[in-house]
């Protein structure tokens, strides 16, 4: 019986091309900008996800600045920086493992003859450093890393020794000026993803500082706990610690403690708002979409009222004529939603070659769980379904005499 | 099944319309027994009331007074979905215009009927193949309506009343669309029908030639049944 409904329905689908398929524009417009959105969506989630991965569930980042402030980024007085003094409080609270400490800020690069700004950034060569490279997927592809005792040495980022930062490809074992000072090339990363952290250089941390005039400030610490200790506790005992060396009360913090969970919480909340927003936008086109097919079934409806009687006439219940209506409204929406899904993959596809190829940034890839494809074709089907209810029903209660008299 | 009593009756029927302020009296205080095996021809001008009684007798409009008694039982007390089952399994429709679905081929609309009442797709087919096979049609099957003639599409019409083994067929001016040629030859297949599958038939008709086919004539006459000598 329900393959009868189907071929019915796809019978006459098939007999008014030209409105079938104007029907189906107003759904797949709203299933492809949905699924096109899920998938960048997924997709960034992932990215955001392996990152945190990297990092791991242990860490506590510090910043100067108190909560509200933006990490890293304040305005901050000679009081409010964070200094060596404040990372070995951190590596005294009971709980902590390790802890490193990074500074970095901007400064003029020269190589032959192009000058260029670029971020530097200063690592720790002691134990510390391995705390703070879980941080940022710091591998040497090419020559080394830095070493301890290192002096006058870094390491350049991708873009550096691909050519597209100075026009020219940095060589291992040149000399780059640093606002002046010379350094010597003795690495080159690892591409990141993304242009601007691939157009760092890393040096070590006390050159740095010394480049930056920054003494014994740190721009942020990262610090490892003890395994199976309990992080929220350790987070609360480091923000005492550092309250009284720093001497303030609670609630007046000007430094910031975060777990890797939290940032992660933020991070995710901030995504699923902007979901949410596109989502709802998405979805009010498919109940425009919606109500084309409602627009498209009534006329149906009222075009074959004598198809409608003949029907009756040889033994359709109630039933089987709201049933051929519902599904042909169904199937238009279905057959909508799948166009919509290849577009939105296309679509999606196509956000995903322009982030690489014309912003640069290379971890952000489309997804497309199963689950969305079929959700997206059953999803369609059903709001084909609901936008023909009302149209079948009328079909359906068609008086059969009335319905042969029909012209 | 009783063979006994009549297949169809009807007492005192009445089809009344209610158009706004206009009342319309289709049908006026009708009475009439068929017979199984009979073959029926009711006469009369047009709007007298044959295709009201038709669509009664066939369960697509139930009565506004009066009974009717399908194999002795009362179709007015019948929900919707029991009307149609009698629809389906008991009454064969040909009408004047054919009727066919357009968008589905010949062999379709023959399997059509089969398919509402849940009949196996595999069984439907050879059903219908037989069918458009016995009204000579076997070369039209995938055939759209409109690519058929009205005498082609007739008989198509004919083979899907068919499908159900209906006990009554009824057929409103089955011919009132055809040359009289082709008229001759679907009165053929109902008179085939008639003597050699017992199907008890009913026939509106206002050509006194095709009357001549009937085993009895009615005649109506403004909703009424006008008796010999009326
Ligand atoms: N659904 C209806 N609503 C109103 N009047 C109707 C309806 N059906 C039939 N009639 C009227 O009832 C009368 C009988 O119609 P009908 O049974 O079709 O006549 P016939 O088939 O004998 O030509 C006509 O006057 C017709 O206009
Ligand atoms: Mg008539």
């Amino acid at each position: 019986m329900l393959f009868d409904y189907f071929l019915i329905s796809i019978r006459n689908l098939t007999s008014r091309r030209t409105r079938t398929v104007l029907t189906m524009i107003g759904i797949f417009i709203g299933i492809a900008a949905i699924v096109s959105l899920i998938s960048i969506g997924q997709g960034m989630r992932i990215a955001i996800n392996e990152q945190f991965n990297q990092l791991g569930t242990d860490k506590l980042m510090i910043f100067p600045g108190g909560e509200s402030g933006v990490p890293g980024g304040t305005f901050g007085s000679e009081a409010k920086k964070l200094t060596d003094d404040d990372m070995n409080v951190v590596k005294g609270v009971s709980g902590i493992k390790d802890a490193g400490g990074m500074a970095y800020g901007v400064a003029r690069l020269k190589y032959g003859d192009v000058s260029k700004y670029a971020f530097i950034i200063g690592l720790p060569l002691d134990s510390s450093r391995k705390v703070i490279e879980s941080m940022q997927s710091l591998k040497v592809a090419d020559g080394r890393d830095l070493q301890e005792n290192d002096k006058s040495k870094m390491t350049v980022g991708s873009e550096l020794s691909k050519g597209t930062f100075f026009g020219t490809p940095v060589m291992m074992g040149e000399k780059i000026m640093v606002n002046d000072a010379p350094y010597r090339v003795v690495g080159f990363m690892e591409p990141v993803g993304n242009p601007s952290d691939d157009s760092q250089v890393y040096m070590p941390l006390e050159e740095v500082r010394k480049l930056l005039n920054k003494g014994n400030a740190l721009d942020y610490i990262i610090a490892q706990v003890v395994q199976d200790s309990d992080i929220d506790q350790v987070k609360s005992d480091v923000q005492k610690a550092l309250r009284r060396f720093r001497n303030v009360k609670q609630g007046q913090e000007d430094f910031s403690v975060q777990t890797t969970a939290q940032l992660m919480q933020t991070l995710d909340v901030v995504l699923n708002v902007i979901e949410i927003v596109f989502i709802g936008i998405a979805a009010i086109s498919l109940v425009v979409g919606g109500i084309g097919i409602m627009n498209t079934m009534y006329t149906s409806v009222l075009e074959r009222t004598t198809e409608i009687g003949i029907m009756k006439a040889i033994g359709a219940r109630n039933f089987d004529i709201t049933a051929i209506f519902v599904v042909e409204s169904g199937l238009l929406g279905m057959l909508g939603g799948g166009i919509g899904i290849i577009l939105g993959i296309a679509l999606s596809k196509g956000i995903e070659y322009i982030t690489s190829a014309v912003l640069g940034v290379t971890y952000l890839k489309a997804y497309f769980p199963l689950y969305l494809v079929l959700g997206a074709l059953g999803f369609s089907f059903i709001v084909g379904c609901l936008a023909g209810g009302l149209p079948a029903l009328r079909a359906s209660r068609l008086n059969p005499v009335e319905a042969l008299r029909y012209e | 099944m009783s063979k006994e009593g009549p297949v169809i009756e009807l007492r005192d029927v009445w089809k009344i319309y209610q158009m706004g302020e206009v009342t319309v009296e289709a049908v006026r205080g009708i009475s009439l027994k068929v017979n199984h095996g009979e073959f029926l021809s009711v006469m009369g001008p047009s709007g007298s009331g044959k295709s009201t009684c038709m669509h009664m007798i066939g369960c697509l409009d139930l009565p506004t007074r009066g009974t009717i008694l399908l194999e002795g039982k009362d179709i007015s007390h019948m929900s919707e979905s029991e009307l149609a089952q009698v629809r389906g399994r008991t009454i064969g429709f040909i009408f004047q215009q054919f009727n066919l679905i357009p968008t589905l081929t010949a062999l379709e609309n023959v399997m059509l009927p089969m398919a509402f009442q849940g009949i196996p797709l595999n069984e439907r087919r050879s059903k219908a193949f037989s069918l458009l096979n016995l009204v000579g049609l076997s070369d039209r099957m995938y055939h759209r309506p409109k690519e058929l003639s009205g005498g082609q599409q007739q008989r198509v019409a004919i083979a899907r009343s068919l499908t159900n083994d209906p006990r009554v067929i009824l057929a409103d001016e089955p011919t009132g669309n055809v040359d009289s040629t082709t008229g001759k030859s679907i009165m053929d297949y109902l008179s085939k029908l008639n003597k050699e599958e017992k199907k008890t038939i009913v026939m509106v008709t206002h050509d006194p030639e095709l009357a001549k086919y009937a085993s009895r004539v009615v005649n109506i006459y403004d909703g009424k049944i006008k008796q010999k000598g009326d």
